[in-house]
Order: structure tokens, then C-alpha cells, then sequence
């Protein structure tokens, strides 16, 4: 996982260069392709750090919070992963 | 003839009842004494994991547990059903009865009462909606399925979208294990 992690960072230049809303809209989830995925998806949660009360967060960060967790789980009832 | 109505006015007024909801779960019985968490201690250095070490006195006696989970909560949430999982597999292997709780709220006005669940929560299925992503899925190994919620914010309209898996030993109780 760690390894992915890392991958994933090396491929969109992670840390704080996470992606836009506008990306997130348009990315494309693949279960070929889960674990890769998630690992990014996990480290854009990861460096957003969003508040888990979606009440607590602003207009843009609830927006962003809810399309990031949407895909997330897109893996599990689609592809069955966890 | 005023009089008479307001009269009737009070009366309708004071035999009205409102809605009562009557909430119900199955879980392990209250039989043992069951203390707060203590010396608590959380790893999360592994993204999308986290495992929880800390003390539990359950009927006086001290337990050590260690706990985890994976997913794709935020690692607080992660934390707080790791601390879950390692209560509940404790008390399933120190035995006891499972019973059923129910308690009747009644409110006295005509508002819906509909709670706005938090992760982490206890809740009976029927208590959130469902949602347009339809069906069961499996995850941990558990039954999970989407839910909805349109409740009321601050007198603006919120939709809420999040996961509730069945609990462990249960077929009644679900957790709220995601929500945005």
C-alpha cells in the first residue's frame, strides 16, 4: 500500500499539488486499475484532511469532500474492493 | 359563537398527538459492566488504516485490546471503528445475552423525526434512506448498502450521501461507516 502510495505521488506530483475539483469530476474510475486509483484517491484525503462532519465544512470543501468519497466507494460497490 | 370555536380550537389542541417513533436494536446484553476507554493509543502511519491499542475494564477485571481497520474513511473515523471493533469482538468472547431495546420518542409538533446520522453511529436500517445507487455490497466482508438523507441545515436543504454496513452478530444494528 505504502509502495502504491508512493507511486501514486511520483504520477500527480502529490503533497500539496492535489487535483482540482474540476479533475476529480472528470476522473475516471476504473476497477483495473483500483489499486493505483485508490491510492491516489486516499492520499488526496489524506493531504486535504477534511473534517468527517461534512456540516463543519465550507461550500467548495463539501462539494470537493463529497465527489472525493463518492468515487472512493465507487471501488467497493463496483468493484468490490476494500 | 367565537367563544365556542376558540373552545373547540383549544381542544383540538390539547387531545392532538404527535408523532411518536419507536426505535429498536438488538445488542449484547448490559450484563457486564463496561468502563471507558483508556490509555488509548492510535497508529496511523499506514494511509487508509488504522490500529488502536488501549485498556477496557469490563467487570472489573482489565483488558488490553488492540484493534483495526481499513477503508476509505479518514483515519480518525478509521480509529474510532477500530476502537468499536475491538469492544465488540471482547464482549462476544466473554459471552452474554443479546436482548432488545426499545424506547418511543414522541414529539409534540409535526416535524419529521428524522436524525441526521454521524459516522460512527448505531442506527436500525430503516433509519436513512435509500439511495439511487441501489443494492447490497460486500465490504470487510460485511453487508453494506448506500444510504440518502434530505434533511434541513440551517433552513437550507442538505442531501446526504454515505455507507451503513451491518453490525457484527447483528440483524438488526447498522453502523454508519461513511457520510458526505
Amino acid at each position: 500500500m505504502k509502495i502504491l502510495t508512493l507511486f501514486a505521488c511520483l504520477l500527480s506530483a502529490c503533497s500539496d499539488n492535489t487535483m482540482s475539483y474540476e479533475e476529480l469530476v472528470k476522473f475516471n474510475p476504473q476497477c483495473s486499475k483500483a489499486d493505483a486509483q485508490l491510492a491516489q484517491l486516499r492520499n488526496i484525503q489524506r493531504v486535504k484532511n477534511f473534517n468527517p462532519d461534512p456540516d463543519q465544512l465550507n461550500e467548495a470543501d463539501r462539494a470537493y469532500n463529497s465527489r472525493l468519497k463518492a468515487t472512493i466507494w465507487w471501488y467497493a460497490y463496483r468493484c468490490n474492493k476494500s | 359563537m367565537k367563544h365556542l370555536l376558540l373552545l373547540l380550537l383549544a381542544s383540538t389542541t390539547v387531545f392532538a398527538d404527535g408523532d411518536c417513533k419507536m426505535r429498536s436494536a438488538a445488542s449484547l446484553s448490559n450484563e457486564h459492566e463496561v468502563g471507558p476507554v483508556t490509555n488509548l493509543v492510535k497508529d496511523k502511519s499506514e494511509q487508509g488504516k488504522c490500529t488502536v491499542t488501549y485498556n477496557l475494564i469490563v467487570d472489573g477485571q482489565l483488558h488490553e485490546l488492540t484493534g483495526s481497520f481499513t477503508g476509505y474513511e479518514q483515519q480518525e473515523s478509521l480509529c474510532r471503528l477500530a476502537i468499536d471493533n475491538a469492544r465488540k469482538n471482547l464482549l462476544v468472547e466473554l459471552g452474554g445475552t443479546f436482548i432488545t431495546d426499545a424506547v418511543t420518542v414522541c414529539n409534540e409538533d409535526d416535524t419529521d423525526l428524522v436524525d441526521n446520522v454521524k459516522i460512527g453511529d448505531t442506527i436500525l436500517e430503516n433509519e436513512v434512506g435509500p439511495s439511487k445507487i441501489k443494492g447490497y455490497f460486500e465490504y470487510h466482508n460485511t453487508k453494506c448498502r448506500m444510504f440518502t438523507q434530505r434533511l434541513a441545515y440551517r433552513h437550507q436543504l442538505r442531501v446526504y450521501n454515505g455507507v451503513i454496513c451491518l453490525v457484527e452478530n447483528s440483524k438488526t444494528n447498522w453502523i454508519v461507516v461513511d457520510k458526505w
